[in-house]
């Protein structure tokens, strides 16, 4: 399966002496997923898709966008900031004419044009008029209308009402479905992935916690209750339970008998992983950077 | 590659991405960086046209219909009394629009007498437009790095943010000074009214050209750098109105011979059109009468240093403008991701 | 796609703790039982699925493929999935439903609730059905982790 994006020893400090934003971070998401990357404030999410979008330049190590550097494929590159910066002096209508004039070879005016009618959008509203809501629309109709084969969201539904947000997810979903587009997320709002999202990137101190297709990561852990040895097992968080535990494990092998065994929710996996800073990182094979299994294999 | 259960069957192989660039244009006219630009400071672009209009249409009034009124106007009161604001332009037709508080705009000292500062305002102008909503406001808002992340370059953003207004300032400066020159050729004793027409002479030329293309790229150059709208605003202000005062007095190259007077003929004509001294009568008419002047009469010769000192300073304006440019260029750098090296590549 | 009417709309409740996928595969199956859904008819696409639901598009194709597994849908390649055959033979209009009807009217006429009514056609359906097996309900954890297991363990060897 080809990459959509991948990084090798990803590292970026802003300032000398300030803690890195990301450190030494490594992962590759292969081409058509759509995945989450959620992290707790400051892990560095907005960082690594800012990289990827050729709007920060790293500190050090290596990010591949679409087999090119960053920057250098912005044309197939989509790109969602947080702040959703547009003119506000245009007209809806103008705003979409601009998106044609910046992507000359790729622009699909139909598309962004049926994307903006679907919210009900007279064409000729100021920007600065509109709502969260409509906003967010304007400028994801923008950056699916120039077909991006990478398609980056900074936290793209985070003041959003509940309805707009599951229109523009929808309107998200449709596009993936049809043309493929992979999709990196960044968000908070774990219900909002679990639906959407097939693989997940969990960030922490800079580095991939958890980075792999979402039922791959859940089948890989267990939550098991109950007494008896889990030494053999990665314990990722433990906690009593009357005179047993509770613990999430990621298992090596079958969880020996006494235990009762249940297959823990995304949001129990992510909570898990955020409580426990500690627990050894888990990226599958797939989702593992070229440097990185190599380095396993030899 | 993970689960079997991913892969999409309904989906062809490979995406079709090399969407067909559908018609995004329905009209002729510029597209592209260009139409943005345009579109984007339509108000500056409104500003910029009404002052070239403006300016240009004056002198041109000035140089055909308006030189008899304005030749009128100074042989009642002589170049010193027109330089009193003697007749407060009460011999000029638009004068009468403005309203009392603006009335000094409306004399014909104001609109011609100045051209030194009105090229300075100028420069000024578009140093603070510059810095200000042409780059550092982008930044603010996060636009630019919005049009980033379009399929333009931030280079080919730059290029266009400077080259789009520095035609623009070129064709509308150099008609401007085109129809000054014609007039200073034609009715050069009008422009003057009477002191310091090296100021003026020296002011208008190449270098006015040269000056405001510095104030462009020099009000660029600060944006990048301070990265906020204000103090980009106010630092290339200040900047283009140090580089306007230095201009045609007191750069350092004149060394000693700063500001020699362009050599001039001036004299008053009697009734009976003997050509002697102007007596100063300013707006005394029975001072007028007493010396039986009927009218005014100043020539210009022409100056030996104007075409080295002019083409001097163009150079190193142009120079400046260069440099800016240069580094704009180069802190554009700083915004962008590093280039992979070619090894790195495949 | 356009002029086609869809037929079947599916509603995905985050809370109900079934996956997604299975809910999509039992809401068509619901609908080839009622007779909302015969064969020929058919299934929206993923597309329209996901617009309006807001979900994976993966997900949706999972649940095509467990049907299409079952063999009661098709993928026409190029053209959408379509219903193969229905299920059961207790259409909307069939005199099982009409007796059902009958009975669910006399139950409430009896004054049983609805937690009686369905308590009593659980017993029923267990009786004559056996245990439901299948559903990631609470009960069949233990199935469905095993399922997973092998899901990964198969997955990992692919990557290998």
């Amino acid at each position: 399966m080809n990459t959509a994006l991948e990084a090798t020893g990803l590292v970026k400090r802003y300032g000398r002496h300030a803690t890195a934003a990301l450190d030494d971070c490594s992962f590759r998401l292969p081409e058509g997923r759509i995945s989450a990357l959620v992290g707790p404030n400051g892990a560095g999410k907005s960082t690594l898709l800012a990289i990827a979008a050729g709007l920060l330049r790293q500190t050090s190590g290596q990010l591949r966008v679409l087999g090119a550097g960053p920057g250098e494929a912005r044309a197939r590159v989509g790109y969602l900031s947080q702040d959703k910066p547009l003119h506000p002096q245009l007209s809806v209508a103008d705003t979409l004419r601009l998106g044609a004039e910046l992507n000359p070879d790729r622009w699909d005016a139909a598309y962004a044009a049926g994307i903006v009618e679907q919210g009900s959008l007279d064409p000729r509203t100021k920007v600065r008029a509109l709502s969260g809501g409509q906003r967010t629309r304007v400028a994801l109709a923008i950056a699916l209308g120039k077909r991006p084969e990478l398609m980056l969201l900074d936290e793209p539904m985070a003041d959003l009402d509940p309805l707009a947000r599951h229109e523009l997810m929808g309107t998200l979903m449709a596009d993936a479905a049809e043309h493929g587009t992979t999709v990196l997320m960044s968000s908070h709002i774990v219900a909002e992935l679990a639906d959407a999202c097939d693989h997940l990137l969990l960030l922490g101190g800079g580095r991939i916690r958890l980075g792999g297709g979402i039922d791959d990561l859940i089948g890989a852990h267990s939550l098991v209750t109950g007494r008896g040895d889990l030494s053999k097992h990665t314990v990722v968080e433990s906690r009593a339970s009357g005179r047993g535990v509770t613990a999430l494990i990621r298992r090596d092998g079958p969880v020996g008998e006494g235990w009762q065994v249940q297959e823990p929710s995304l949001e129990e996996l992510l909570l898990a992983h955020l409580r426990s800073p500690e627990a050894p990182a888990l990226i599958t094979p797939s989702t593992a950077s070229t440097a990185d299994r190599t380095a396993v294999t030899a | 590659m993970s689960a079997p259960s991913l892969e999409k069957p309904e989906k062809p192989e490979k995406p079709v991405k090399q969407a067909k660039p559908t018609v995004r244009r329905t009209l002729p006219g510029p597209d592209g960086l260009v139409w943005t630009m345009l579109r984007l400071h339509r108000t500056a672009l409104w500003v910029w046209t009404g002052y070239a209009v403006i300016s240009l249409g004056l002198l041109l009034w000035l140089w055909g219909p308006g030189a008899s009124a304005a030749q009128k106007a100074f042989d009642t009161f002589g170049y010193a009394g027109a330089q009193e604001n003697g007749w407060e332009g009460k011999s000029f037709p638009f004068s009468a629009w403005l309203p009392e508080f603006l009335s000094p705009l409306g004399s014909f000292d104001t609109i011609f007498y100045e051209p030194a500062s009105l090229t300075r305002l100028l420069a000024i102008g578009i140093a603070v437009f510059a810095a200000g909503p042409l780059i550092a406001r982008e930044l603010e808002l996060g636009t630019a790095g919005w049009a980033w992340t379009q399929s333009v370059t931030p280079a080919r953003w730059l290029v266009a943010k400077l080259t789009v207004p520095a035609l623009l300032i070129t064709v509308c400066t150099g008609l401007l000074v085109i129809v000054y020159r014609l007039v200073w050729n034609a009715h050069g004793h009008l422009l003057i009214a009477g002191i310091g027409p090296r100021s003026f002479y020296f002011n208008i030329g190449p270098a006015t050209v040269a000056n405001a293309l510095f104030a462009l790229a020099f009000g660029v150059l600060a944006a990048l750098v301070l990265r906020r709208a204000l103090p980009a605003l106010a630092v290339s202000g200040v900047v283009a109105y140090l580089v306007g005062a230095l201009r045609g007095n007191s750069w350092p190259f004149q060394g000693r011979y700063q500001q020699p007077e362009i050599p001039v003929h001036s004299k008053a004509i009697t009734s009976g059109g003997a050509e002697i001294r102007d007596p100063g009568c300013y707006l005394d008419k029975a001072c007028l009468a007493r010396h039986d002047v009927t009218g005014f009469t100043r020539q210009y010769l022409p100056s030996q240093d104007y075409w080295p000192r002019q083409l001097t300073e163009t150079g190193i304006l142009l120079g400046l403008t260069a440099l800016c440019v240069v580094a704009a260029f180069l802190v554009l750098r700083r915004y962008q991701p590093k280039k992979t090296t070619k090894g790195a590549r495949g | 796609m356009g002029e086609q009417e869809r037929v079947i709309e599916f509603r995905i409740d985050r809370h109900s703790g079934v996956s997604t996928y299975l809910q999509i595969v039992h809401q068509t199956e619901q609908a080839l039982r009622l007779g909302m859904l015969e064969p020929g008819d058919k299934l929206p696409t993923a597309r329209e699925v996901v617009e309006a639901t807001a979900i994976n598009p993966n997900t949706v194709l999972k649940a095509y493929r467990e049907l299409e597994r079952s063999g009661l849908v098709e993928a026409r390649r190029g053209l959408g999935t379509f219903v193969r055959r229905s299920l059961g033979s207790a259409p909307a209009d069939s005199p099982l439903k009409a007796e059902l009807d009958d009975w669910a009217r006399r139950a409430r006429e009896a004054g049983l609730d609805r937690g009686d009514v369905a308590a009593l056609f659980g017993n029923a359906l267990e009786e004559h059905f056996g245990t439901a097996s299948g559903t990631a309900s609470s009960t069949a954890s233990g199935t469905t982790t095993r399922k997973t297991t092998s899901t990964t363990t198969s997955t990992t060897k692919g990557n290998a």
